[in-house]
């Protein structure tokens, strides 16, 4: 059931989609685009393949829905060991699949019946938030506060742009991408609140017209549990900001 | 519609006294009889007893006692025939108001005869004819007021029953029509028991249907998505962009269906946050426009400017780009859209809504004249997305022609707040979205 090229250079992708023509379908864009990809139908399988993985992959495309081992449980799976950008397909947008997925650690999602030019496009930013993060400098960022300062401190955070990392003490926190730019974002402007849709712009890179219920509201529950509830602040009908 | 029902209580009232007083009146004029004929038996029996002595008194004496007569020729000839036997005696009574009462014997030869008046309705007669209609008044008064307060109570459960069935039937919450009427097992709680019982299975369907619109609709999603995703890898050509505008019509049409049937299930709830409501209805137009499906320049925007609300945008933006889509489906260009304050009115030049769209609202998959590429959904979701706003759709066709359409949102939004945390005061500064 599974296809593997491995050349150099092109990104890896793991696609795990149990529907036959959703999952060929959208391997052929995905090549075409000049993704490396990997498909599996079963959740439990494409686990396997995820663990077994050399090199290991650099994206992960998941239905929720899946035999086996369902989306969220594969990502949660997976972040227990990585930060990999995790995007899942749902069919259903109403339903708990989607932010039961967020919660798991997926860092987007699309929904059935996504646009291809729509899954594109989010892959592409999760694939860049990633990068921008084991980059040493943020590649595409330069807020004139970030600019040859040093450490910030929030609370007994510290915050270290250059290694892009944040710290309590010691302790290295274990943010995705995704929650490290969303810090970040925040961080830019200590105190000033960025609405839920600018954030989704400045984060997720969504466009003018593309619009979603869970995606911001998941990931801020996120970086609370991990920076402590009481550093992002919900500024009710307006948006979030960080507290120094 | 509010029409209430009276008149179940009077006519009741009304058949009760007219039954006590039927029953009063029939017992009055036979004890009144009663009484009547009692006192001219005894009138007769004295009589009787007179004539009696009278032929003894004659008989010993030869003398005339107690007024009595001999042949008095004013005798009644029946009365006079009756006692032709010797020793024979009669008694006879004629008259009306004033009774005459005539007795009679025959006494050898000679005829006797009394005659005594009585006027029947004397003191007795008239005291038990006041006694009756005194009590008969009691009777009436009491069996009305008994029948007005029981049938008040019938007509106010049954009135409460009305309102509670119509309260359900205009789409409020569905309440119980046995817990309005209470827990008597009389016709009353029989007929809430049989209405309940008839809500509770249309309910039951609406909902399966409901159920499966959405189990359909959900289940078309997969194989959508699979048409979708593998004719975007068709090579250009003409059937490639068929193909795939028919894929995406198909895809918008689930969608759609999707989310009548989660506007139908009413557990839709509002996410409200601080937007410009003019920047809202702009980047419906730019979204549509971007995406194709709105031809440039057939749509103006005009906003009032810089209008701050609190309400959903995901949902104004559903309202507002299913009027503008509406419009060019089935109205003409230009459309004009227009946000003023709380109100965005999107206005077609086309012949306007239909009568029928206008009188009974928006029906779901109702196909108009115009079949074109609109499935009827379009302002069904309008509707239903305005309601969970908490806002009012207004369609009219206003002097001047074309289709007209409003939406008015509400000044406290329906919804809860974005977010379940709270803190630290709202902070008004732009948030350069």
């Amino acid at each position: 059931m599974s296809e593997s090229t491995t050349a150099t250079g092109r990104r890896r992708v793991l696609l795990v989609e149990d529907d036959a023509v959703i999952g060929e379908a959208t391997a052929a864009h995905l090549e075409r685009d000049g993704y490396d990809v990997v498909w599996h139908t079963d959740g439990l399988e494409a686990w396997d393949a995820w663990r077994c993985a050399a090199p290991p992959f650099d994206l992960v495309v998941s239905d929720v829905m899946l035999p086996g081992l369902d989306g969220a449980s594969l990502t949660r799976r997976i972040r227990e060991s990585d930060q990999v950008p995790v995007v899942l397909v749902s069919a259903r947008t109403d339903s708990l699949d989607v932010v039961g997925g967020l919660e798991a650690g997926a860092d987007d999602y699309v929904t059935k019946p996504f646009d291809v030019q729509v899954l594109r496009a989010r892959l592409r930013n999760a694939l860049r938030r990633s990068a921008a993060d084991r980059a040493p400098t943020a590649t595409e960022r330069s807020p004139s506060s970030a600019d040859g300062t040093g450490p910030e401190t929030f609370g007994d955070l510290v915050l270290d742009r250059r290694a892009v990392q944040l710290r309590r003490g010691d302790e290295v926190l274990r943010l995705t991408p995704t929650e490290m730019r969303l810090f970040l974002e925040l961080a830019d402007e200590p105190g000033r609140v960025l609405s839920r849709r600018a954030l989704l712009e400045r984060v997720w890179g969504y466009g003018d017209t593309e619009d979603d219920d869970h995606v911001v509201n998941v990931h801020v529950q996120r970086l609370r549990s991990k920076v402590g509830a009481e550093r992002v602040e919900t500024v009710r009908g307006f948006g979030y900001r960080l507290v120094r | 519609m509010s029409r209430r029902a009276r008149g179940l209580r009077g006519r009741i009232a009304t058949a009760v006294i007219v039954v006590a007083l039927a029953a009063v009146a029939a017992l009055g004029v036979a004890v009144h009889l009663l009484v009547l004929r009692e006192q001219v038996d005894t009138a007769r029996r004295t009589a009787a007893d007179r004539i009696s002595a009278a032929v003894d008194v004659r008989t010993a004496t030869g003398l005339l006692a107690f007024d009595a007569r001999v042949d008095d020729p004013s005798v009644p000839a029946e009365l006079r025939d009756a006692v032709r036997a010797d020793g024979a005696r009669a008694t006879l009574v004629t008259g009306g108001s004033v009774r005459t009462v005539w007795a009679a014997a025959r006494d050898g030869e000679v005829v006797l005869s009394t005659r005594t008046r009585f006027v029947p309705a004397d003191g007795t007669v008239a005291q038990v004819d006041r006694a009756l209609l005194l009590a008969g008044a009691v009777v009436v008064l009491v069996a009305g007021l008994v029948g007005w307060v029981t049938a008040g109570r019938l007509a106010q459960r049954l009135r409460r029953a009305a309102d509670t069935a119509r309260g359900v039937a205009s789409g409020g919450d569905p309440a119980s029509l046995r817990r309005v009427v209470g827990e008597r097992h009389d016709e009353v709680g029989a007929l809430a028991d049989a209405v309940d019982a008839m809500a509770a299975r249309l309910a039951d369907r609406v909902r399966a249907e409901q159920r499966f619109t959405a189990g359909v609709a959900h289940d078309l999603r997969t194989p959508v998505t699979g048409l979708l995703t593998a004719a975007e890898l068709l090579e250009p050509s003409r059937a490639a962009d068929l193909v795939r505008d028919r894929a995406r019509a198909l895809a918008a049409l689930v969608e759609e269906l999707l989310e009548v049937a989660r506007l139908d299930g009413g557990r839709e709830q509002a996410l409200a946050e601080q937007v410009d409501l003019g920047e809202v209805v702009h980047r419906v137009v730019r979204r549509g426009v971007a995406s194709g499906e709105l031809p440039e320049g057939a749509v103006t925007v005009r906003t009032g400017g810089g209008t701050e609300v609190v309400t959903d945008p995901r949902r104004v933006d559903r309202v507002v780009s299913n009027l503008v889509r509406n419009a060019l489906r089935h109205g003409a260009p230009p459309v004009e859209v227009v946000q003023d304050g709380r109100v965005v009115e999107v206005r077609d030049h086309g012949p306007g809504f239909e009568a029928s769209l206008l009188r009974e609202g928006p029906q779901r998959l109702r196909h108009s004249r115009t079949a074109g590429d609109g499935n009827g959904l379009g302002l069904v979701i309008a509707t239903g997305q305005a309601g969970v706003l908490g806002a009012t759709l207004e369609l009219d066709n206003p002097a001047g022609g074309g289709a007209r359409a409003r939406l008015r949102l509400p000044e406290s939004p329906s919804g809860g707040p974005h977010d379940e945390v709270t803190a630290g005061s709202p902070d008004r500064e732009p948030t350069g979205a």
